[in-house]
């Protein structure tokens, strides 16, 4: 059966809800919501840099608690490659997001929302690596990944 | 219509709050909180899921409507100006971040938002991740060699 895992329903009311939020945060506070951005620019000393940003990353873990008390979301959630692969690939993450000024929901979200050259070729780029990262990895496992 | 300055601070953080919580409820239901359902995206010559493609069509397309809506105000409701990227050109950091990112992406079917998101749903296994990224982030800005600055 193609698409066995497709969830099209689910990710309409996901993709509007994290649009509606994305939409809030400009019209409110004039933010981007940029993930990668806000968890880097949170280690900071001045308190008004970093109340905003720790709101909205608290915010992210409180959502998502309350989807799992009521059952919104996945019933469970499978981290499966294993801690050292975990390991490396948050550090590919930490520094690509950083030397790449942002990740799927600044460049994915905002960034093509404002139709940034930067933000296109960033998308194409990541989109591509990790495709091509998931390939591999499933070829190496056999299948376990 | 003038608020005080401090109801003005309240509400800005109060702002913030409600779109990170609405954020991760919308990383939930999506399930793009769940990094096999990111994997299963990736996996174009597998099991491909392309949930992913559709939950970010529609968060872009919200976000670009409302976004050209939004900017042609003078400012946001709670704060002095819309803080948009100065950089406009694509230079070699573009592309060399966003290959680290997609191949730790690739590997762990985590990015900054849903790793968070998912310490909502008790995973500890992603406190590993978070860790690793923010050694990352410190890297990046003090190992000059990764990048140009």
């Amino acid at each position: 059966m193609l698409f066995e895992n497709y969830t099209p329903v689910a990710a309409l009311i996901g993709g509007t809800l994290i649009g509606l939020s994305v939409a809030f945060l400009m019209y409110s506070i004039g933010r981007l919501s940029g993930i990668s951005g806000i968890a880097q620019n949170i280690t900071t000393l001045k308190l008004e840099d970093f109340a905003w940003r720790f709101l909205f990353l608290f915010g992210l873990i409180l959502g998502a608690f309350i989807s799992n008390i009521f059952e919104w979301g996945p019933k469970e959630i499978l981290v499966t490659p294993s801690d050292f692969r975990i390991l490396i690939g948050g550090l590919l993450v930490g520094i690509g997001t950083k030397i790449g000024h942002g990740c799927t929901s600044g460049h994915g979200v905002c960034g093509l929302s404002l139709v940034s050259k930067r933000s296109i070729y960033s998308v194409i780029v990541f989109m591509s690596c990790g495709i091509g990262t998931v390939y591999i990895m499933r070829a190496l496992t056999n299948g376990n990944f | 219509m003038a608020i005080s300055k401090g109801k003005r601070k309240f509400f800005h953080l109060l702002s913030s709050l409600v779109c990170g919580t609405i954020f991760g409820i919308g990383l939930a239901v999506s399930q793009m909180v769940n990094p096999q359902k990111v994997i299963n995206f990736l996996d174009i010559t597998g099991r491909w899921d392309p949930s992913l493609a559709l939950v970010m069509f529609v968060a872009v397309s919200i976000s670009y409507v409302t976004y050209n809506l939004t900017l042609k105000r003078k400012k946001p409701l709670f704060d002095s100006k819309f803080y948009l990227p100065t950089k406009k050109d694509v230079d070699r950091e573009i592309f060399s971040g966003a290959a680290f990112f997609g191949i730790g992406w690739g590997m762990t079917g985590l990015c900054p938002g849903p790793a968070f998101a998912a310490l909502g749903y008790g995973s500890v296994r992603v406190i590993v991740f978070l860790c690793a990224m923010y050694i990352g982030f410190f890297a990046a800005t003090h190992l000059k060699f990764l990048h140009s600055k």
